[in-house]
């Protein structure tokens, strides 16, 4: 009988018998212990007299007790009590839940949420001081000292931009550990990179409050947050208010507003994503890559919602300043001198034959200036190696400073106009207002539409590896564009080439392009690929406009590289 | 006025002496919170209405019991075969061997003040959620990230504990 396992059993089918969850084979096999053997009787009346001790006695009990210190108006209290619940009885159907009685917990100290470590455990005991100084009713209130939150560091901080905290374990600096008992951090403005035991990396954005639980999981209150986990790990796991986020691989970004809603931008790989917590969860969705939903917590749904990777911060670098947000590089605002995600001057154009860079709006005559054979390394920029008027006719036209050449380059009029520009407004006439080049009645060259404006003879080389020396925890991926004769040049006889060579190699080319063509750019690019050059060519039309009686084949030829990207992708 | 107003204080006086052995009886025989609390109810409810019947010199408990026992006949009754109810040998086993329980219910009780100190810090943890702080079993899974059943075999082995603690005390204290 004293078999350790069949009183362990018998303990447990006991307390689930209290609890109201135990199912009719288990109590028969309760009650077949109980009637077989007088010793299981008596541990079965001693586990229940504890649980009478520890246990508030039901309604009444809990009510009575509220009035240990017996007065003559508690007294009055309490048989006015009486008597409701004695019409009540009299009246109420069999069964029928009885309406509660009030009352409060008679607890002297504090409650269990206060979680103040330093508190020393004290045992309550509630006793009467009436008229018999017997013992009435104990009630034994334990108070305890929850488990500490763990102090073994979780995170670390891995640098931050413009990062000011409201909330966060003092002078907080990079490099500096995440705990758990270092509770709820505000990150009340700018940018925090956390590196998690599991090597998940967690890019957060101000403001935000969240917790650090464990080496795999986060809580978020409300706040902007990017995930990405190493490709051998999975199960990181984001806690909202409404939902729970696991990580089956590899990167995702949860947005929480203030109210608790949640939204979820699957970046890649994918995740599950449950309404409520693991044990409250009643609705659960796999979301794949480039998915995004948001949570509907009352009604334990999710409601589609547009995928905005761009949204989050995935890459942070505070020597550089640089803030990530997985956006593409724009090879047009570096040719106005910016770094690719914005920084550069819309109209900024660079003169092929020196190299130097002007203003296009500067120009006050349109003539076509005559190029000179040479490539023209630039100095002022680290991302454009060189740039050049490309000609074929003396043979293959060097591209790099590394001498990689275009081995069939078309034969030119070495003539080229203004230069290569960040997009911008120009007239042409000079006299007519100025305007932005469209293409396919879609407006480029501005801030929103970024257009890299060629007219025939033009090239530029751009360095893929000095891309990468400054961002080093980004790779390239591909070059994208769309490219073709504006919309708004003149209606004479537009005819150009367009050339997009990596390493001197052509990988696209499109000759003859006249008005109203689009051709799509799509170019992978790898590790290896150093150097990426875009070329226009002016078609080599022998019948063209005379330009001051000069025949002008680059007459018209407002050649543009629509959106010319560069797609990144974070390193795993 | 005064021998109605005398009645009443009485009444709540032994009440509130006796509540707990009265709630433990019903609890042997009833073993689920939920429907104790009922049964409770209902009987401190009957025994004011009918206070004027009871003897004064008489055994408050054994009157208060007797019921309580009613209220769980019938309880049985009505509720025809939707609840879960002990045979009749296993309610004989149960009343036998809780007699001596009851009558030393006070020592039992001083003695689980000690040995609720002597618990692991934790297990007092688990303790208090589910009894001072009320909250179901499973409230306290989600809040530990314990399994329900892993909950319920922690619990057993705490009241073992608890139980084995009272045991020594009683048998130390009838030594001293």
């Amino acid at each position: 009988m004293e078999n350790h396992k069949k009183l362990q059993e018998f303990n447990c089918l006991v307390l689930r018998c209290l609890e109201g969850v135990i199912s009719p084979e288990e109590f028969a096999r309760l009650d077949k212990m109980i009637a077989s053997d007088s010793k299981l009787a008596r541990k079965y009346a001693e586990l229940i007299s504890i649980n009478c001790e520890l246990y508030k006695p039901g309604q009444m009990g809990t009510f009575l007790t509220q009035h240990v210190n017996q007065t003559e108006e508690s007294t009055d209290e309490i048989l006015e009590e009486l008597q409701a619940l004695a019409i009540h009885e009299k009246t109420a159907p069999a069964k029928e839940i009885l309406p509660h009685i009030d009352s409060e917990k008679v607890v002297i100290g504090n409650d269990l949420s206060d979680l103040s470590p330093e508190r020393n455990m004290k045992f309550f005991v509630c006793t009467a001081i009436a008229a018999s100084a017997a013992l009435l009713f104990l009630l034994a209130y334990i108070k305890f000292v929850p488990p500490r939150p763990s102090t073994i560091p979780v995170a670390v901080l891995i640098d931050t931009v413009n990062a000011q905290w409201s909330r966060a374990p003092e002078a907080l600096q990079k490099g500096d550990a995440f705990s758990p008992s270092d509770g709820a951090l505000i990150l009340s403005k700018g940018i925090a990179e956390l590196l998690f035991e599991n090597q998940t990396k967690v890019v957060l954005e101000g403001p935000a409050e969240f917790e650090l639980i464990s080496i795999d999981q986060i809580t978020l209150h409300y706040g902007r947050l990017f995930a990405s986990s190493p490709n051998q790990s999975y199960g990181f796991t984001v806690q909202t208010p409404d939902s729970q986020i696991v990580d089956l691989g590899t990167e995702f970004a949860v947005k929480v507003d203030v109210t608790g809603v949640t939204e979820v931008h699957m970046i890649k790989g994918k995740a599950r994503l449950t309404v409520g917590n693991k044990d409250t969860a009643q609705n659960s969705i796999i979301l794949t890559e480039t998915q995004a939903k948001r949570v509907d917590a009352a009604k334990q749904m999710f409601n589609p919602l547009r995928f905005s990777p761009v949204e989050f911060v995935r890459e942070i670098d505070s020597g550089r300043n640089l803030i990530w947000r997985g956006e593409p590089l724009n090879l047009a605002d570096i040719v106005g001198g910016g770094d690719g995600f914005g920084t550069g001057k819309i109209g900024s154009a660079i003169d092929p034959k020196t190299g130097s860079s002007f203003m296009l709006k500067n120009i006050t005559e349109w003539i076509p200036y005559q190029g000179s054979d040479g490539y023209v390394p630039i100095s002022w920029h680290d991302f454009i190696d060189g740039v050049f008027v490309p000609n074929g006719g003396s043979g293959p036209l060097t591209v790099t400073t590394e001498k990689q050449v275009f081995e069939h380059c078309p034969e030119t009029s070495r003539m080229y106009w203004a230069g290569i520009s960040n997009g911008g407004q120009f007239s042409e006439p000079l006299d007519a207002p100025p305007e932005f080049p469209r293409l396919n009645n879609t407006v480029y060259g501005n801030s929103e539409r970024p257009g890299l404006f060629m007219h025939s003879n033009l090239g530029i080389t751009f360095d893929l590896n000095a891309i990468r020396k400054a961002y080093p925890d980004i790779k390239i991926t591909e070059f994208r564009a769309a490219c073709g004769i504006c919309d708004n040049a003149p209606k004479r006889l537009p005819y150009a080439d367009f050339w997009v060579l990596v390493d001197g190699q052509v990988r696209f080319g499109q000759s003859g392009v006249r008005a109203d063509t689009v051709h799509e750019i799509s170019i992978s690019i790898t590790d290896n690929d150093r150097f990426l050059t875009l070329i226009t060519t002016d078609g080599g039309e022998e019948v063209s406009v005379l330009i001051n009686d000069v025949p002008a084949p680059i007459d018209s030829d407002w050649c543009l590289f629509a959106e010319p990207y560069l797609i990144l992708q974070a390193k795993e | 006025m005064s021998k109605e107003k005398d009645q009443n204080q009485l009444f709540i006086q032994l009440l509130m002496k006796y509540q707990k052995r009265i709630y433990n009886f019903i609890l042997l025989l009833v073993p689920n919170y939920a429907d104790a609390d009922d049964l409770m109810q209902e009987t401190v409810s009957t025994m004011w209405s009918k206070f004027d019947t009871f003897q004064q010199d008489s055994n408050f408990t054994a009157w208060a019991i007797k019921i309580a026992r009613n209220k769980i006949l019938n309880f049985r009754r009505n509720a025809n075969n939707k609840i879960l109810h002990f045979s009749e040998e296993s309610m004989t086993n149960i009343l036998e061997e809780s007699k001596e329980i009851f009558e030393k219910q006070h020592d039992r009780t001083l003695a689980l003040q000690e040995c609720l100190f002597k618990l692991a810090e934790y297990d007092r943890k688990l303790v208090s959620l589910r009894y001072e702080q009320d909250l179901p079993v499973k409230d306290i899974s989600r809040l530990t990230g314990r399994s329900v059943n892993g909950l319920y075999h922690t619990m057993a082995r705490i009241h073992k504990i608890l139980l084995q603690c009272v045991q020594r005390n009683m048998i130390f204290w009838k030594t001293v």
